[in-house]
């Protein structure tokens, strides 16, 4: 399945609306905000249709999966958006990460955990608020929103140590473009190893971190918590390395440029677990015939060269400001 | 914690007036909330008390000066700013604060 989708479901008390963009959406937030409320709601309008008092307005069917038996009933549900509330024990194992990464479904899950199997974007992470009542008809109006959110940041300052999540390409890329600054580039060797390069540097050392933000949603509480208040930290988290070079315009073409416009219109998600992934397999399928042939396992060195690493770094926008020669000393 | 996390009032044993829901039954409190009514008076188990958003810390906290309180967290919970005590059971380790509680926790969960 591809594409986003509104919904709006309610009953006369109590109505939601919201869009889902990706297959992965996790809600999470204070109790008794209506997490399970939702849930609910959807699993009764299954089952009862308007008989259950409720309306459900969305282009797909949407469902609900709980239970035991979770893994005889997922495989007969299809191009639907699934609910899952918490307190289902199912939600971390590696079986439920297979099903979902070969389904053409949407999953909305309620969890405060972080889910490492899975591959859920940083921007997918809501709570949900009270954003009103319709005048008149005393029905609480809620909404979802975004958990992390980018922040105004003082870049103003010499950075000492960048963590690059990549270990391949990425990494070789950071590393080659500090080659001649004053300061140490280092792999967390992957999502899961931010949280501890985070742990051993200097906190009174400026430290900026990028990580792919299109699969790091399991790690970014932990992540946000040790950083806490503290403005020595930066996190950039683009989608991905190979969105960055796609966003940066060095490969022509109008179509990756309306692609990365709305990439939920182009990535099906039966074919891609996470958007992190189909980013790399459109530059390796628009490069293979070119001078910027892109590989993740080793970096083209071309990459480097004065003109394309400058188009990369202009790409990062406040970021990219920070990294540019001369500015890092 | 039923009127302060749930916003709801216990009207009788069996019926509490929610200001979004109407009359409900203890059945449908928040998650948060019947597992802080569990916590509270089954003290002889442990809860996975990850089914509390962080609007409930207060209350664990508040029941901890009360008696000894065994909670199972999968997630880093927000205690707040103020001052504490915790001791977390994988590391034999106790805390003040959240600075020294995140270092800890978050090598053991996400």
């Amino acid at each position: 399945m591809k594409g986003k989708y509104s919904i709006r479901v309610g009953n006369n008390r109590l109505r939601y609306e919201f869009t889902i963009y990706r297959n992965i959406t996790i809600l999470k937030g204070n109790s008794a905000t209506g997490k399970t409320t939702l849930v609910e709601m959807i699993r009764e309008y299954y089952e009862d249709r308007e008989l259950s008092g409720i309306q459900l307005e969305s282009e797909v069917p949407c469902r609900t999966l709980s239970g035991r038996d979770w893994n005889v009933l997922l495989p007969s549900i299809e191009n639907s958006i699934v609910f899952i509330d918490e307190d289902n024990d199912f939600l971390k194992t590696v079986e439920f990460a297979d099903a979902v990464r070969e389904s053409n479904n949407y999953y909305v899950i309620v969890t405060r955990e972080g889910l490492p199997n899975l591959p859920y974007s940083v921007e997918e992470i809501y709570g949900i608020r009270e954003s009103g009542k319709y005048a008149g008809l005393k029905q609480v109006y809620n909404e979802f929103y975004r958990i992390y959110y980018p922040k105004q940041m003082d870049l103003g300052f010499p950075v000492k140590r960048i963590v690059v999540e990549d270990t391949n390409s990425g990494f070789e890329f950071f590393s080659g473009l500090a080659s001649s600054w004053n300061a140490e580039v280092i792999s967390s060797g992957g999502k899961s190893g931010v949280f501890a390069k985070l742990l051993e540097r200097d906190p009174e050392e400026n430290c900026l971190v990028i990580a792919d933000g299109a699969a790091l949603g399991s790690e970014i509480d932990r992540i946000m918590k040790l950083i806490g208040n503290s403005d020595k930290v930066i996190l950039y988290l683009p989608e991905s390395f190979e969105w960055l070079i796609l966003r940066s315009g060095l490969i022509d073409g109008k179509r990756i440029q309306e692609i990365l416009a709305k990439p939920e219109q182009y990535i099906p998600s039966e074919k891609y677990f996470s958007w992190e992934r189909y980013f790399t397999a459109l530059i390796i399928e628009e490069t293979k015939d070119s001078y910027l042939r892109y590989s993740k396992r080793k970096l083209n060195p071309v990459y480097l060269q004065e003109t394309e690493r400058r188009r990369i770094i202009e790409a990062m926008d406040m970021i990219g400001e920070l990294l540019k020669d001369g500015e890092m000393s | 914690m039923i009127q302060d996390v749930d916003r709801s009032t216990v009207v009788s044993e069996h019926v509490i007036d929610s200001p979004v829901l109407g009359g409900i039954t203890p059945r449908e409190l928040s998650g948060g909330v019947k597992t802080l009514i569990l916590i509270n008076n089954v003290s002889d188990r442990i809860f996975n008390a990850s089914a509390c958003g962080d609007n409930c810390a207060k209350w664990l906290l508040e029941m901890g000066k009360h008696k000894d309180v065994t909670i199972n967290l999968r997630h880093i919970m927000d205690f707040g700013s103020e001052p504490f005590e915790i001791h977390i059971q994988n590391t034999d380790q106790i805390v003040h604060s959240m600075e020294e509680l995140v270092p800890i926790a978050g090598m053991i969960v996400r």
